[in-house]
């Protein structure tokens, strides 16, 4: 009977240590416990280089672009309320007055014939006349396209002082062009004095019949002083 | 761990060996349990109810590996759920950014057609303020001849009998005057005006001298372009 007891006790035990040794087995770390957070990190990293950072450049382009749009519209926003203040009839009426005092072409011909019939006016006579087209290079500006196009030409009369005086005077007063004056010598030969310039007057060619909407632009109302001089030396025209 | 595995033999053994014969069973009373005294750690498992459980307590080293797996499974968990957020918000930042681009897009486009329709007005506009530019440039630095002219004579009749014949003007009002006078003290007088003229930035007698009665002079100066603009541009 003992025996038999022995041999279950030693069975038994056989069992326990056997639970044991697999107990103390399976708290043992293993490769495959820490293979998902290695597996993890691996991914995370993989992702990171090939996908969240070209992600996030990506986003960060997306998010400069959005800048540069909500600016453009607030461009636009502004240039569409500007534009809608500016009256289209009264805008036309200082269009045409502003072609009229200088104009698109300046014919040598016709720019030569009001001077000189203002001289006549004037009480003065002719003593040289001629003209011809110029091209002025503005100061600082060498390129091509950032010339002022112009009608010159010397010019010499005779008359009175006064009279000269006047003719002069007119020339920016009341004259409708744009004009300017240069070696302007005045001299006196017994009582009749001679006066010798050289008068310049502008226009500018048509321009381009397109407009870029996100160039400056800068209403012309603005400067309302100078539209205003436009429509006085317009009306003088007509 | 392997150290481990050698204590749990001789522990078994020794449980072995204390165990008595069963003969003795009879006479020998079961020790008993002390009433007073606390239980010892990891007494209910030595203790079952039938009998006396051999499984012994983890030793410390298997605790701390058994915790340490509790950590990393725990740390499998934290990871991918990072991972898993990460993802979402990465994604999903691009994608809000990428929602909101494409709408300040069209929001864009339809303004730009909207403007589009107005450029005949730019254009009208455009091209006046192309003349204004004009006007200023050209007329920004011209002046009126007749009141320079006028200017001059005036200094020249408060002298005393000097009288100019010629006027010469250059670029910035750059001029030359010739004229004559009875004597010489009307022409200095004439340059002591000129020199203290406020409206005169410079000025020099470039000849001076007898011609039968009178004195002929030449000056040559600069008057300050400034105080004849305001007359000229309109």
């Amino acid at each position: 009977m003992a025996i038999v007891t022995n041999a279950i006790n030693a069975t038994k035990t056989k069992k326990e240590v056997d639970a044991i040794s697999e107990r103390v087995k399976k708290t043992k770390l293993k490769v495959t416990d820490i293979i998902i957070p290695i597996l993890v990190v691996v991914v995370l990293i993989i992702l990171g280089v090939f996908v969240f950072v070209p992600m996030i450049q990506k986003a960060i382009s997306f998010q400069v672009e959005h800048k540069t749009i909500v600016d453009k519209e607030a461009q636009l926003n502004t240039l569409e309320k500007t534009l809608n203040s500016m009256d289209e009839g009264i805008l036309q009426s200082d269009l045409i007055n502003a072609q009229k005092v200088i104009p698109n072409t300046l014919k040598v011909s016709s720019f030569m014939y009001y001077i000189d019939n203002l001289a006549s006016q004037k009480g003065l006579t002719s003593s040289e006349i001629s003209a011809g087209d110029i091209k002025i290079n503005t100061k600082g500006e060498t390129s091509d396209g950032n010339y002022i196009l112009g009608v010159s030409g010397p010019l010499a009369y005779e008359g009175t002082l006064t009279n000269a005086l006047s003719f002069l005077d007119s020339l920016y007063s009341v004259s409708p062009y744009i004009i300017t004056i240069e070696n302007l010598d005045l001299e006196a030969f017994n009582n009749v004095w001679q006066i010798s310039l050289s008068v310049t007057g502008y226009y500018v060619p048509v321009s381009a019949s397109s407009a870029d909407i996100y160039s400056k632009f800068t209403s012309y109302t603005k400067f309302a002083n100078i539209v205003k001089i436009f429509e006085t030396k317009a009306s003088q025209l007509d | 761990m392997n150290n481990q595995q050698p204590e749990v033999k001789n522990i078994q053994k020794e449980t072995v060996e204390q165990k008595p014969p069963v003969k003795v069973e009879q006479s020998v009373t079961p020790p008993p349990t002390p009433k007073n005294e606390a239980p010892k750690p990891g007494f209910e498992n030595i203790m079952a109810e039938k009998g006396v459980n051999l499984i012994p307590t983890l030793s410390k080293e298997e605790v701390v590996v058994a915790e340490k797996k509790k950590k990393l499974n725990v740390g499998s968990i934290v990871s991918l759920l990072i991972l898993v957020i990460v993802s979402i918000l990465i994604v999903g930042f691009n994608i809000v950014s990428r929602m909101s681009l494409n709408n300040e897009k069209a929001k864009l486009s339809t303004y730009e057609a909207q403007v589009t329709k107005m450029t005949q007005k730019m254009i009208s506009s455009n091209e006046i303020t192309e003349r204004i530019q004009l006007y200023n440039r050209v007329l920004g630095e011209t002046y009126s001849p007749k009141s320079v002219v006028d200017y001059l004579n005036a200094i020249a009749s408060k002298s005393g009998t000097s009288t100019i014949s010629k006027f010469s003007f250059g670029e910035n009002l750059l001029f030359t005057i010739e004229g004559k006078a009875t004597d010489m003290e009307n022409v200095s007088k004439f340059w002591y005006l000129l020199s203290n003229d406020p409206k005169m930035d410079t000025v020099a007698l470039q000849s001076v001298g007898n011609s039968g009665n009178y004195v002929r002079f030449i000056f040559k100066g600069k008057l300050v372009l400034e105080q004849f603009l305001s007359s000229t541009n309109n």
